[in-house]
């Protein structure tokens, strides 16, 4: 697949969640959250690189997530990220707020179509 | 990119290591990343190539990805800083010429500060070899004149047993022995020291104690306490020492202590070796010996207190003498430090501090203008950063960085130099500057010097920096930059400021310089020129007496006049401008002028005619002048003004009046008759008015008076001496040790010693701020000259001559320079006031010295905006116009 096809850039302040929501699978390195949360989006989300270090680095010192050095599938040392305790409650208020959220919004757009 | 010295010496200060910095770890974690991305797209099936490209443009710029991963990420401060450090540190290298100019500009002014800070700081700020200093000071008497002199001993002894504020009243006096035993002697200079002297002063002996009563009265045991380093340098340090014997003038002392290292007292000969007991002289009519009282009040009492104890004790000297003084005179007291570095001193060194800190405002406001310049040329980086979305806070941060890195440099130059410049101005001293042996880098002077590198740094650096933070893109595309107005608007106020503290270092040289001509072309009243001082050291046993002296010289005056080219020579009690005897005189019949006394001198016949003194009246004295004969005087013109202003004062009678019981007056016993009156000599400063004086023979003079002969000899010039004096030294009496020899104008030159140091210094600091100043307006004026080029290009195409461009130029920098000087002169009228007391012959706001300063300072100017003026007067209008 090209990457001209790939999807739009990941709303601004949900990009935590993605990644909260994503090492709720478990434990995960920077790529490997790219690409999982690709998938799941089937493409429809894409994380920009830029933000996703930001983030991780700022979820670590948040204390929601933490990472340690591990080796990876294919034998090369990466970076790890995983939740925390703090991570996990973090990411069902997140998630509520969300959900709260987007059904308003669904709920305003239906309106306005009409 | 190669770390710099900086990043380096930072990465070794930080306090993570290479391995685990999370920046390395943040780029491995990159790295992986785009390694993944790239396997995947090499799995989809994309050249290997291709899937990097790839992977990397979806990246996004790496360093962009680090630089705001960076921001979420804790110490990012510190890493900016050091970021920018490295940075200002890699542009500067960058910019050799540049970084070269600031650094040279800013280490001169820092220099100076440094070296004047660490005088002020030996001289003034160290704390003073003495235990709680407040509470010791010195009291001395104070005439109806004001002025404060030395105690009597009669005066002191009065005040020793009715003062009870202080715990110790003590004294001390100036003495040389000769130590060990003969034929093996040098000799030593030490104190003679009154009962407590260890206890005022603070610092009691190390080992063994100080003297006890018995050894103060008179013939009593000889008891000696060692100076530390005579205890080192003849004991070894040895710890047993107390009780051995010491030769001093082959008298045997016995050792009772040994002195710590670090006693000092004003006065004292810095290599001040032992201490004997002084045995004070107690006669109610002995005004002669004087005795500089030191005092410790005790510690629950105020120093307000000691004073108001001081003058009830005066009241009762008074009521109890009324004949020895009269109200206002009496008891009065000095604080340590004052007397330890010197009012004049004190002011002189502040006023110097005060000078180098207008050169160092100088320096930074040329390191400003450099800045400011380099800035306009680094204007589209900066733009095109600020456009990239560089946050203003950090491009102004990164300009203060480059100033700091420019003044840290600049400070560790700076503190050479001043190192130098202590060197250079210790050599430069007064020889009797106080505690100069406390000069030197300590805590406080590194302390200082590093503030003021700071403060210097952030100064230009803010001053560079706020003009180049207004700028922003629109106003750079536009075609007038308005970041580049603001800039021009700095540079024309940093221009002035230069200007105005020039002026004022200017107007204050300028009037020491004044002062000191005029104090060099002062008549002293004898010909110094072709004339050499013979100085003899301890004279040997034998001539003890005024008659053995005077015969000695005698005979050494014959020899001496048949060397060839000796035309005269003469005896004398002491050179001029060096300090002489005088005695309270009062003379009977005429009103008392209660100002003191007279300067008392005995010369041989040929004084006057060596140092060339002119006999206004009457006659020279003669051989024939001697013991056997009438006794005679010659007076001075101010004398025989002051006591014989009507008539003549030749042929009158010396009468000493009240004062018939002093010790000196009995030279005036019987009748001594004027003979002549002589011209007036400023002998005891080049600055102050004549003394009134009274000559008298040598060889009628007393026994009171011997002391180690001195002579002047007038030769041609170019005459050698030393030698031809040493044989007739030794032909008259081998025993005499070969006497120095110094040229009369050397001992007058170094009787203006701390006016040449003050004027020296300070007309240093003045041409340094006039060349950093023309340094300013040159690069000001080039500056903007560059910047206008286009203008004058149109201006020329428009039919403007040469002439109309330069006037405009040099005209317009002379306006800001001509405002500074307005402004300076204004500051100088205010600031050279505090000068006026160190000034000869010329006011304070003297207006001849001030134009002179503001039109030195305006050619200055006009000649530094000239050159590049004339340079834009050549422009070529299809040239200019062909630019940018």
């Amino acid at each position: 697949m090209a990457d001209t096809e790939r999807g739009g850039e990941v709303i601004k302040g949900t990009l935590d969640l993605l990644v909260l929501k994503t090492l709720q699978l478990g434990p995960m390195h920077g790529w490997g959250i790219t690409e999982l949360i690709e998938q799941r989006s089937e493409n429809l989300l894409s994380v920009n690189q830029g933000s996703l270090y930001p983030a991780l680095y700022r979820l670590v010192r948040q204390g929601l997530i933490r990472s340690t050095w591990k080796t990876s599938e294919n034998n090369r040392r990466a970076r790890y990220y995983e939740l925390t305790a703090a991570g996990r409650e973090q990411l069902r208020e997140e998630r509520a707020q969300w959900e709260r959220l987007s059904r308003g919004v669904n709920l305003v757009l239906k309106t306005a179509g009409e | 990119m190669t770390t710099s010295w900086l990043t380096r010496m930072l990465r070794a200060l930080g306090p993570r290591s290479e391995e685990t910095s999370p920046e390395s770890e943040m780029d491995e974690e990159m790295a992986f990343h785009l390694e993944m991305a790239t396997r995947r797209n090499v799995e989809r099936g994309m050249p290997p190539n291709e899937a990097r490209r790839r992977a990397l443009a979806t990246f996004g710029g790496v360093a962009q990805t680090r630089e705001s991963a960076h921001d979420g990420m804790p110490g990012r401060r510190l890493d900016e800083l050091r970021q920018n450090l490295s940075y200002a540190s890699r542009t500067l290298r960058r910019n050799p010429g540049f970084a070269t100019s600031v650094v040279l500009t800013l280490a001169l002014g820092i220099g100076a500060n440094t070296a004047i800070f660490s005088v002020v700081n030996g001289v003034l700020l160290r704390p003073l070899p003495v235990p709680e200093a407040d509470k010791v000071a010195f009291v001395g008497w104070k005439y109806a004149n004001g002025g404060f002199t030395a105690l009597t001993g009669f005066q002191l002894e009065f005040l020793r047993s009715y003062t009870q504020t202080f715990a110790g009243l003590t004294t001390y006096r100036t003495s040389s022995r000769e130590l060990g035993a003969a034929p093996n002697t040098r000799t030593v200079h030490g104190l003679r020291v009154s009962p407590d002297f260890f206890s005022v002063v603070g610092t009691p002996p190390v080992l063994g104690r100080g003297f006890v009563p018995e050894e103060e009265a008179p013939g009593g045991p000889a008891a000696v306490v060692l100076s530390d380093a005579l205890w080192r340098s003849v004991f070894a340090a040895d710890r047993s020492v107390i009780g051995r014997a010491v030769q001093l003038d082959s008298t045997t002392y016995t050792v009772v202590g040994v002195a710590p290292p670090a006693l000092r007292v004003p006065d004292a000969p810095e290599n001040t070796e032992f201490f004997v007991p002084l045995q004070l002289r107690v006669d109610p009519t002995d005004i002669g010996e004087n005795y500089l009282a030191l005092a410790r009040i005790k510690k629950d009492r105020t120093r307000e207190l000691a004073l108001a104890e001081l003058r009830t004790v005066a009241d009762a000297f008074r009521r109890e003498h009324p004949n020895l003084a009269k109200a206002p005179a009496g008891y009065t007291m000095l604080a340590y430090q004052d007397v330890y570095v010197g009012g004049p001193l004190k002011r002189t060194l502040l006023i110097l501090l005060g000078a180098v800190t207008f050169v160092l405002l100088i320096s930074a406001a040329n390191a400003a203008n450099l800045l400011l310049a380099r800035a306009a040329a680094r204007e589209r980086e900066i733009v095109v950063r600020t456009a990239l979305g560089a946050k203003r806070g950090r491009i102004v941060r990164q300009l203060l960085s480059e100033g700091i890195v420019l003044s840290a440099i600049s400070g560790v130059l700076g503190l050479v130099l001043g190192m130098w410049g202590v060197r250079a101005m210790l050599a430069l001293a007064p020889k009797q500057l106080p505690r100069a042996e406390e000069i030197g880098l300590d805590f406080r002077v590194l302390a200082f010097t590093f503030g003021i590198v700071v403060l210097t740094g952030l100064g230009f650096g803010i001053a560079a920096a706020i003009p180049t933070g207004r700028l922003n893109l629109a106003s750079v595309l536009g075609e007038r930059a308005r970041g580049s107005a603001a800039r021009q608007r700095s540079r024309d106020v940093l221009v002035m400021s230069e200007t105005a503290f020039a002026i004022i270092l200017l107007a204050g040289a300028g009037l020491l310089l004044t002062s000191f001509a005029k104090l060099r072309s002062v008549d002293p009243g004898f010909k110094a020129e072709n004339v050499t001082a013979v100085r003899f050291g301890r004279m040997p046993d034998g001539y003890s007496t005024m008659d053995a002296v005077s015969l000695f010289e005698r005979q050494l005056i014959d020899r001496m006049s048949h060397i060839p080219g000796v035309q005269r020579v003469a005896g004398l009690p002491n050179f001029p401008l060096e300090h002489g005897w005088n005695m309270p005189v009062a003379l009977a019949g005429v009103a008392e002028s209660g100002d003191g006394g007279v300067e008392y001198r005995w010369v041989t016949p040929e004084y006057f005619e060596t140092l060339q003194i002119p006999l206004l009246r009457g006659r020279q004295f003669t051989a024939s002048d001697d013991r056997r004969a009438p006794r005679v005087a010659i007076v001075n013109a101010a004398m025989a003004k002051r006591f014989f202003p009507d008539g003549d004062a030749l042929g009158e009678q010396i009468d000493v009046g009240r004062y018939k019981d002093h010790w000196i007056a009995k030279e005036f016993e019987g009748t001594v008759e004027i003979v002549g009156i002589a011209g007036d000599v400023r002998e005891i400063g080049l600055d102050r008015p004549p003394r009134r004086t009274v000559f008298v023979p040598m060889a009628q003079a007393q026994d009171r008076m011997v002391s180690s002969p001195l002579l002047v000899i007038r030769s041609m010039p170019g005459t050698a001496l030393q030698s031809a004096v040493n044989d007739a030294v030794r032909s008259i009496d081998p025993r005499i040790t070969a006497p120095q020899l110094q040229s009369l104008p050397s001992i007058v030159g170094a009787s203006l010693a701390e006016q040449r140091f003050q004027t020296t210094l300070l007309t240093l600091f003045a041409g340094t701020a006039l060349a950093l100043t023309a340094i300013g307006i040159f690069g000001v004026v080039s500056y903007g000259v560059q910047q206008r080029v286009r203008e004058i290009g149109v201006r020329v195409a428009l039919g403007a001559s040469s002439g109309n461009v330069l006037r405009l130029i040099v005209g317009r920098s002379l306006a800001f320079a001509s405002a500074g000087a307005i402004i300076g002169v204004l500051g100088a009228l205010g600031l050279t006031r505090f000068l006026s007391g160190l000034l000869y012959g010329v006011t304070a706001a003297d207006p001849m010295t001030f134009s002179l300063a503001v039109a030195t300072l305006l050619i200055v100017a006009l000649l530094a905006s000239y050159l590049p003026a004339r340079r834009a007067a050549r422009t070529d209008p299809v040239v200019a116009l062909r630019l940018d």
